[in-house]
């Protein structure tokens, strides 16, 4: 029973909205013209589709392309804001990372020349000891 | 059926304007806002109901398909294209709103005053605007009920667009609007007639 309410009113909707076939929509006809009750029914899902299609249009009211653009410039100007920002960062701890690097290397290099730990200038700027043959063996003898 | 509230405006084709606005022409996206504006306005207006949430929606609407426009490869119409973000906004919206609203109403079932709008046998139909009426009767349907009165009856889209929007198949369309019109039958019937 249900399943048949159903179906003829989904053909009702068919044939009000214009997309049932011909021959669904002359089997309606006929089928209406017998039914009273099924024209009623008919007749309140007519007035029900022009009820809500007739409706006014509605509008998101003056300007609203120009307040999208806004946006989205306000969107991109924050994306390009982050960008930056993080640019900003990165390239203060870069330059932060730079110095300390470099300041140990010099910092190394005058310790070294004053100590003669280092054999060359990277053993020196990097602060590795220099190991010779004597500190090797005394190294193992321990 | 073509939807009925197909924009107007001016000469240039949607795809020269996406190919402009892509190109990184604003003028040309905006053209193609305000072409569409009033389509996706009656799409989240029925769903949402006016105010700021709809404004909100619409925008955004806008704002994805910019985002997306790279993606557009032209399988379905422009407009179709927009409507389903649109409406997938709009589902996502009344969701949050619907989850709201039951933490609300758990916590304090007092605030069910504060529930999406109702109808009622009384209602003053006199006091109100047709749209208003529509509006709030239309309301009280599930968010997928709705989607599909919106897009079927409102908007004007067949029920093959209206599938292809939702991602259903035609017969969960017909389904749906059947059920939907048999409530807003019952809401709307008794108060307004063919003529108003």
């Amino acid at each position: 029973m249900r399943g048949e309410m159903s179906e003829h009113r989904e053909a009702m909707i068919r044939a009000l909205t214009g997309e049932a076939e011909e021959q669904e929509r002359v089997r309606l006809l006929a089928r209406l013209e017998r039914e009273p009750a099924l024209q009623a029914e008919y007749d309140r899902l007519e007035a029900m589709g022009h009820t809500l299609s007739g409706g006014e249009n509605p509008t998101f009211g003056p300007f609203f392309a120009v307040r999208v653009m806004h946006r989205l410039a306000r969107e991109r100007k924050a994306a390009v804001s982050m960008y930056e920002s993080l640019r900003w960062t990165f390239a203060r701890v870069a330059l932060a990372g730079l110095v300390a690097c470099v300041s140990l290397g010099v910092y190394n290099t005058i310790i070294a020349s004053n100590a003669e730990i280092g054999s060359s200038a990277i053993e020196s700027a990097l602060g590795v000891p220099a190991e010779n043959l004597e500190t090797v063996y005394l190294l193992a003898s321990e | 059926m073509a939807p009925s509230r197909r924009p107007g405006g001016p000469s240039q084709s949607d795809e020269e304007l996406l190919r402009s606005a892509r190109e990184g022409d604003d003028q040309a996206f905006r053209s193609l806002v305000e072409r569409y504006e009033n389509q996706v306005a009656a799409t989240v207006i029925g769903m949402l109901g006016p105010g700021d949430e709809a404004e909100d929606v619409g925008q955004e609407t806008f704002i994805r398909f910019y985002r997306a426009m790279e993606n557009f490869r032209g399988d379905a119409k422009l407009g179709t294209y927009i409507t389903r973000i649109a409406i997938n906004l709009s589902l996502k919206s009344l969701k949050r709103r619907q989850t709201w609203m039951k933490r609300f109403v758990s916590r304090d079932d007092e605030a069910t005053v504060l529930a999406e709008p109702a109808m009622d046998g009384e209602w003053d139909v006199e006091a109100r605007s047709r749209a208003e009426l529509v509006h709030r009767a239309v309301a009280t349907l599930k968010p997928e009920q709705r989607a599909v009165v919106v897009l079927r009856m409102l908007e004007g889209y067949s029920t093959s667009e209206t599938a292809e929007i939702l991602s259903v198949p035609q017969g969960t369309v017909m389904s749906r609007l059947s059920r939907a019109l048999e409530k807003l039958e019952g809401l709307l019937g008794p108060q307004l007639g063919p003529e108003g």
